[in-house]
């Protein structure tokens, strides 16, 4: 029995194989992910900001070190005069510009103080949107140090008395206590902190748009057998057997698409490690092979099931977290197979989940099949 | 000639059976659209009204400090408009997390604040935010969080600072009152931090506003899309009949003529009847985009003239795609991959401005990013001859290469 389910496998592997496009099908995934990590590299944000800031003012260049030093969603456009901050905006070429005052140390004292309420820094927006407000709390954290320096420095002179103070005793009093590091850390449902992965929001969604692409590879399987079946190919095999067949034809497909993810998950950098990403794959190729067998039994024939492709294709890239994580609809999402894998990466629940959604979904395909044979 | 128009409407009966299907195709994706936009667009005004992302804190938060900070966020901060911060046990964070009720769960250790008092910083605030993976909205977070932490580790410093002088000219004993004034003033200072900056809006001198840019990216991800839609077209293509037709004189270039145009009509079909519930929600004014408030469904049929060409270059695309595949089933992955890829990097789904230099670049040379280049320009008065003739060399490479696909196939068989 399993050299026989191993011949047909191996046939059925052959057959597919020996047609070039589908292999150039396969490779074409790793070789988009591969490039799309490859161009990820660069700066890029999610919104540009120009930025001029007054080189001879020494709290500028403190300020300018924490801005573009930084690994920031905002990218960063460094502008020569205000002139030129302004026309990036105007030109589109940047959101927002962000221009600081010449005598930018003096207002900061002044703000410190309380004593005049002069703005530290001009900003000139395009247009009110969210990566904007960001921007501004990134900027307010980029002034701050400088800016509670300055309280300090005021408080200790006017408040405590102590005029007399030196500028040097007071920045080493600040340098012997100063307070580094960060108070928060992101970790996954499985312990594993944020910063083990590393890459950046251009290469996020590709393990979304990758897991959605191996789901319609299951769809395009299911086309595959239903030609065939049109076609006479399985007319010697009783109907109580189809059901069989085509969740063979389905896991052969797949079985080279799951290779081309895993390696194109690899090469695009969101691959996080083996033994994780092959079982969540092998969950996942099993629950969309359950998946697109009902949709065959409900759909019957290939030109319904084609033309359901791109309305499911538009729900999956809406519900299943690739791009946005809507909150809404979590009993539709929980009918696609992608949004139990995307989740199931860092939170082993959902792969418990998966299984039991293959179940349901394989138990309901045999009833329906059942029905069918039996009405026939 | 004849046998072009002959050919083609034989090929347009054929599209025209498929029609009834593609219609309810069409009305799925209309529904799934539309209940997202209204969704999408109801959020907007809960947050407008005071719905907030919630985020779960788990931990001791019985700490008198903890709780004026926490009190502090949701009474005075800018933040109180956009962020919850709801205190509960640890598993019901976990289950309200899993159903989606909250954003993140911060977990806060019991020693928080003894080692915020004491400069260490080494109990770290831990939080799981509602996305399986890292996303836009975790990384997002994570600057949240550091913008966060500067400001209290900023603040620590300035405190510390002003204790070790104090220490050190053997004023010890106003190190209580001095240290409460200044955590004061430096509260007060943070909660007022937006005094930092002037912020001046210049508005829109080019380019488009972020919902006409998503507007027109949705309609570009459809058209890029609907050979998916319409692969029902391209079954059961019958490799005996290009041969046939060849031998009757209607040659590779006239055959796909002849199913092009066909394909087109579908295509075409798609587009009107996604367009018309749109076009109706507009004139009703269910939801508006910045440039064509108040002109109603009068701006959208200009849209939709301006996208003729890209309808006439995608179709081309999908035409040659379907052609140059192996059968359907290469021919659907190959419209997925394609137009997944190509709209990803042409900024349909982020703005292109969001990627790296290169690949901005990259995604402007592909079809989809000339084609979205040149209805961006269309519509914001800036139309450039360049990018109309990037369209159409687009549209007569895909249609000469499908015309060499398929005389290479008739000649194979």
């Amino acid at each position: 029995m399993t050299g026989n389910v191993f011949v047909k496998f191996w046939l059925m592997q052959k057959r597919l194989l020996k047609q070039k496009s589908f292999f150039f099908m396969m490779c074409l995934a790793p070789l988009l992910a591969a490039g799309v990590g490859r161009l990820s590299g660069e700066p890029a944000g999610i919104a540009a900001i120009a930025v001029y800031l007054p080189e001879e003012d020494a709290a500028a260049k403190e300020i300018a070190g924490r801005i573009f030093d930084d690994d920031s969603v905002l990218r960063y456009l460094p502008c020569e005069d205000e002139e030129e901050a302004r026309a990036c905006v105007e030109s589109g070429e940047a959101d927002a510009a962000w221009i600081f005052a010449q005598d930018m140390e003096e207002r900061l004292r002044e703000l410190a103080g309380k004593r005049r309420v002069r703005p530290v820094v001009t900003i000139l927006e395009r247009n009110d949107s969210v990566p904007l407000v960001l921007g501004r709390e990134i900027l307010t954290a980029a002034i701050y140090p400088a800016f509670s320096y300055a309280v300090y420095e005021g408080y200790v002179r006017e408040e405590l008395g102590m005029e007399e103070i030196t500028e040097e005793a007071l920045r080493a009093a600040y340098e012997q206590v100063a307070v580094e590091g960060s108070l928060f850390q992101m970790v996954y449902p499985d312990q594993v902190p944020g910063e083990a992965e590393d890459y950046s929001y251009v290469q996020a969604p590709l393990r979304g748009i990758l897991a959605i692409w191996l789901t319609f590879c299951g769809l395009a399987s299911a086309l595959w057998f239903m030609r065939d079946e049109e076609r006479g190919v399985y007319d010697r095999l009783p109907v109580t057997n189809r059901l069989y067949q085509s969740y063979m034809a389905c896991v052969v497909f797949l079985t080279d698409a799951s290779v081309a993810l895993l390696l194109a998950l690899k090469l695009s950098g969101v691959f996080t490690d083996w033994k994780r990403e092959l079982v969540s794959c092998v969950f996942f190729v099993l629950c969309v092979t359950a998946f697109v067998n009902l949709l065959v039994l409900l759909c019957r024939r290939p030109q319904r099931l084609g033309m359901a492709l791109l309305p499911l294709g538009v729900v999956m890239l809406a519900l299943c977290p690739v791009f946005v994580n809507l909150q809404y609809f979590r009993a539709v999402k929980m009918l696609l197979p992608p949004w139990y894998y995307l989740q199931s990466i860092h939170n082993v629940s959902y792969l418990y989940l998966m299984a039991a959604y293959t179940a349901v979904l394989v138990v309901f395909s045999l009833l329906l099949q059942r029905l069918r044979s039996h009405f026939r | 000639m004849t046998n072009v128009s002959g050919y083609f409407f034989a090929q347009l009966k054929r599209a025209l059976k498929l029609a009834p299907a593609q219609f309810l195709a069409d009305f799925l994706i209309c529904v799934c659209a539309g209940v997202l936009v209204y969704l999408l667009v109801a959020q907007g005004a809960a947050e407008a009204g005071g719905t907030k992302y919630r985020i779960g804190m788990v931990g001791d938060l019985s700490d008198s400090y903890l709780g004026f900070g926490i009190a502090a966020l949701q009474e005075m901060d800018d933040s109180r408009f956009m962020i919850e911060l709801v205190g509960m046990p640890e598993e019901e964070a976990e289950d309200a997390l899993a159903r989606g009720e909250l954003y993140a769960v911060m977990r806060v250790p019991d020693d928080l604040m003894e080692a915020v008092v004491s400069g260490e910083n080494d109990s770290l605030i831990t939080y799981t935010a509602a996305e399986g993976q890292r996303g836009l909205g975790t990384m997002v977070m994570g600057e949240i969080t550091e913008i966060a932490s500067t400001l209290v580790t900023s603040s620590q410093s300035a405190i510390f600072a002003m204790q070790r002088v104090l220490l050190d000219r053997g004023r010890g004993e106003e190190l209580g009152r001095a240290t409460d004034r200044l955590n004061l003033s430096l509260i007060n200072l943070v909660l007022s931090r937006s005094g930092f900056g002037e912020v001046e809006i210049l508005g829109y001198a080019d380019g488009l506003s972020m919902e006409l840019y998503y507007f027109c990216s949705a309609f570009l991800l459809f058209l890029l899309l609907s050979g998916l839609l319409n692969c029902a077209f391209f079954v059961r293509r019958s490799t005996a009949l290009t041969q046939f037709l060849k031998a009757r004189g209607v040659g590779a270039s006239c055959q796909i003529a002849g199913e092009y145009l066909a394909y087109l009509c579908l295509v075409c079909m798609g587009l009107i009847s996604l367009s018309l519930p749109v076009a109706l929600l507009l004139e009703r004014g269910m939801f508006g985009i910045p440039e064509w408030e108040g002109m109603g469904a009068y701006p959208f049929w200009g849209f939709l003239r301006t996208l003729l060409p890209v309808i006439f270059m995608f179709a081309a695309l999908q035409f040659f795609l379907f052609e140059a595949a192996e059968g359907i089933v290469n021919g659907i992955l190959l419209q997925f991959l394609c137009g997944i890829g190509m709209g990803y990097l042409a900024g349909y789904f982020y703005p292109a401005a969001f990627f790296p230099e290169r690949m901005q670049t990259v995604g402007g040379i592909l079809p989809a990013g000339a084609a979205a280049r040149y209805v961006e320009e269309g519509l914001s008065g800036h139309a450039r001859a360049a990018s109309l003739v990037a369209v159409f060399a687009y549209f007569t490479l895909f249609f000469a290469l499908a015309v060499l696909a398929r005389k290479k196939r008739i000649g194979r068989e």
